[in-house]
């Protein structure tokens, strides 16, 4: 092929020009330290990465949700607690009155005392925290228990003697697959049930003996005894208290179940997370070594290339002839 | 046959102007070393001969030859093959380069490498409303998810902003260049004239002809153009079956820009042209290209029209479904395009407008219903004929389009770059004017001349020896 100068001095001008480019590309990927600076220039690696992005939103979003719940468990813990102090010293209060070596003033003090706890209970089931009313069941925005003109304690707005009440569930969701069940409501292994229901914490409904299931109510029904005196079929309540006060427990002991689910899934988003973080590495980063060598590589070539220039472009047959 | 006595002169004098415009017509090629369209002259040279069909005229004998030298012509070096192909290169190049260019402003619409888009901000929704189906019926957290839900509409916006303004770019742009296109045309349509009256004269056209080429390379960027030359000296230039300059019938067209109807059209004196390559095929496929909402006859690249189409349809997907999940009468948003669709004005008067729960009212706290958009947002549906799949997905696979598309077209302009230089190499490898050759060669005519006036002493010398010295025996 004819040589042409101006052939050599374009070619030559090309080259310099697109290492010249390939050395600021490397050095905006070096002091960005990212792979690429645009989504098109490696597309595939792109679209992943903001997959990846997503995960660890999610994954963060989640991790939160379930600190949150682990939280509000802690919270009815501490509730639990402080009603299972409160049965304990109800069941010491009516086993005493139950002996039958009271006299009236003791009991009517025995009475007030029951009357006090009952105060107490309800405190614990109306506790609320971060302005979540943690025994709501459902509904986190009222509080759930109040004691109506003529003293009956109601739930949600309902009698807890005689109103009828149905499984309650609140749903957070924490990243396993959130689904419904064609009847519309979430299906229960696709989210975390956060509802603490507060008919399950203090019972509703009577026996068949005709005493209320209810924790405060029992004890209000115990201090009426009292005060009116008849403690002949005191064993009937205190066997029923003796109920209450274990169905407390048993919950108070169960919160321990629910907060190991609970850290089960914090334990598994953390790994998750770590999995995602460094897949995001992957996509995204480049290393400093890397890099470092990328670029010194190409500014070898730039300047190999500069050199070339002086000794290319200058001479020609002319520089050489006398004419 | 007797020998005229100045015969010799003749053909050394003939040999002193060949090298002489020898010298000149490389002094001129020297000169042009770096004029960009320059292509390097050469004199034609011939020995003289006489020639003549009739017997009778034709020289016999030793005047049939030792005539000296003729100069033909000053040629150019040029090759019509590598015109042809270097314009079909530019035009290919001119293409690809302008729907990267145009690609390249899409992109970095939706490009989130380095900041945060539509994802993020649907991301972010999401986030609000998982916050608020944890603090459901509290109004500060139903306010945050109301101002997610404003950053997802008012980035649609300005997505749909944006889109419209490289739109609109692009047709300022491609009338300017549909102006400067016409100019070009009105320059050739002058060479030729100046070419066909020159050629009439028997005067050189070479320099003519080199900004003529030049002006046709320039045309051939904007589309696909075939030159056809003329016994004058004069060019035609037609794309495809339409002809934009007419050298024989003496008919020129302007071009214009119709942007008035849905699609962009490229007009020669209002008969709309379809140009197949070139900067303005390039335009029009990005103006143009419905990609997969294209019907039948439209224009099936994934262009501007197209991405709007996108953020259209997930607009009003996205409206929809939260607007049906929030009840009966109580939208959510407002308008469903990108452009228009916006946080309704009922949400935006009052925060707890979003319903947290279908089954009790909102101080009570129940957050069911947030749960059910939370669901409806990651839920597979149908948002475009062709897409199935959640929101994010469809932003991710649109995002992925364009990467994709940004990255091809990136390439093949390269490429179609790299073949467009290639043929330029070539061409000027013909063409153009090598400092080394043109050394030797001013040596060679230096060498030339001084040759002939050495034969032109040596003849003299002769004479003198004839006229002075010749028969003075015993003067």
């Amino acid at each position: 092929m004819r040589l042409t100068n101006s052939m050599i001095s374009g070619n030559y001008l090309r080259g310099l020009n697109s290492n010249l480019e390939s050395l600021n590309d490397l050095n905006v990927k070096v002091s960005a330290g990212r792979k690429y600076m645009k989504m098109s220039e490696d597309p595939a690696s792109a679209i992943k990465a903001y997959g990846v992005r997503r995960d660890l939103t999610r994954i963060e979003l989640h991790t939160d949700s379930l600190n949150d719940s682990l939280s509000m468990l802690e919270e009815s813990e501490n509730a639990l607690s402080a009603l299972n102090d409160v049965c304990t010293n109800a069941l010491t209060q009516v086993m005493q009155a139950s002996s039958g070596t009271m006299s009236a003033a003791d009991r009517t003090a025995s009475a007030d005392a029951l009357r006090s706890y009952q105060e107490m209970i309800l405190g614990a089931a109306n506790t609320c925290f971060s302005d979540r009313y943690l025994f709501g069941g459902a509904s986190f925005g009222s509080m759930p228990f109040t004691v109506d003109g003529s003293g009956n304690l109601c739930y949600n707005g309902e009698n807890v003697d005689t109103g009828s009440f149905g499984e309650e569930h609140r749903y957070v969701d924490i990243g396993i697959g959130l689904t419904y069940l064609s009847d519309g409501s979430v299906s229960p292994q696709s989210a975390l049930d956060v509802a603490y229901s507060g008919t399950r914490l203090l019972g509703t409904g009577v026996d068949e003996d005709g005493l209320p299931n209810n924790l405060y109510n029992l004890i209000g029904a115990i201090a009426d005894k009292m005060e009116s005196g008849d403690l002949s079929d005191i064993d009937g309540y205190t066997d029923k208290l003796e109920a209450c006060a274990d169905n407390v427990r048993m919950q108070y002991v169960g919160i321990g179940e629910k907060s190991n689910y609970i850290e089960f899934f914090t334990d598994r988003l953390a790994r998750d997370e770590v999995t995602a973080s460094s897949r995001q590495n992957d996509l995204e980063a480049l290393t400093l070594e890397e890099g470092a060598i990328m670029f010194s590589e190409q500014q070898t070539l730039y300047n190999a290339c500069l050199q070339m220039g002086t000794k290319l472009l200058q001479p020609s047959l002319l520089d050489y002839l006398d004419v | 046959m007797i020998r005229s006595t100045f015969f010799g002169f003749e053909a050394a004098k003939s040999g002193l102007t060949a090298a002489q415009t020898g010298l000149d017509v490389t002094g001129n090629n020297i000169s042009n070393l770096s004029t960009e369209g320059y292509s390097r002259q050469v004199v034609d040279q011939s020995a003289t001969y006489f020639g003549s069909p009739s017997d009778k005229l034709k020289p016999s004998g030793l005047l049939a030859s030792g005539l000296g030298v003729t100069i033909d012509a000053i040629s150019q070096t040029r090759s019509d093959f590598l015109d042809l192909r270097y314009r079909n290169a530019s035009a290919e190049d001119g293409a690809n380069q302008k729907m990267n260019a145009i690609l390249g402003d899409i992109e970095a619409i939706f490009d989130e490498t380095q900041t945060d888009g539509l994802n993020a901000m649907l991301e972010d929704f999401n986030t609000q409303l998982q916050e608020l189906s944890r603090n459901a019926g509290e109004v500060e957290y139903s306010n945050l998810a109301r101002s997610g839900a404003q950053k997802v509409t008012q980035t649609l916006n300005q997505y749909a902003e944006q889109l419209s303004v490289a739109y609109g770019q692009t047709v300022e742009e491609m009338k300017i260049s549909v102006d400067d296109a016409n100019t070009l045309l009105q320059k050739i349509d002058t060479i030729n004239r100046s070419i066909q009256v020159a050629t009439l004269q028997g005067s050189p056209t070479n320099e003519l002809n080199d900004t003529r080429n030049l002006y046709l390379d320039e045309l051939s960027s904007y589309m696909d153009i075939q030159v056809t030359a003329h016994q004058d000296g004069s060019v035609s230039v037609h794309t495809g079956d339409a002809a934009l300059l007419d050298a024989e019938n003496h008919t020129l067209v302007t071009l214009s820009l119709d942007d008035s109807a849905e699609d962009v059209r490229l007009l020669a004196d209002g008969t709309a042209l379809s140009p197949s390559s070139g900067a303005f095929f390039g335009s029009m496929q990005m103006l143009n290209g419905r990609g997969s909402f294209a019907a039948t006859g439209e224009n099936t690249c994934r262009g501007i029209p197209y991405y709007q189409s996108m953020l259209d349809a997930f607009s009003a997907e996205l409206g929809q479904a939260l607007n049906e999940r929030n009840g009966t009468g109580k939208p959510l948003f407002s308008g469903s395009t990108a452009d228009e669709i916006e946080v309704s004005e009922e949400w935006l008067s009052d925060p707890n407008w979003i319903t947290a729960s279908t089954e009790s009212d909102a101080d009570k706290g129940q957050n069911d219903n947030i749960l059910r958009m939370i669901a409806a947002l990651d839920q597979p549906r149908d948002i475009t004929p062709g897409f199935t799949g959640s929101f994010g997905d469809f932003l991710l696979s649109t995002m992925g389009e364009v990467a994709v598309d940004t990255d091809y077209t990136s390439e093949i302009s390269q490429t179609s770059d790299m073949v467009l230089s290639t043929v330029a190499n070539q061409r000027e490898s013909v063409m153009g004017v090598s400092l080394n050759e043109e050394t030797v060669n001013l040596l060679k005519y230096q060498k030339a001349f001084a040759a002939s006036s050495r034969v032109i002493t040596a003849l003299d010398e002769a004479l003198e020896t004839i006229i002075s010295r010749m028969g003075i025996v015993g003067r």
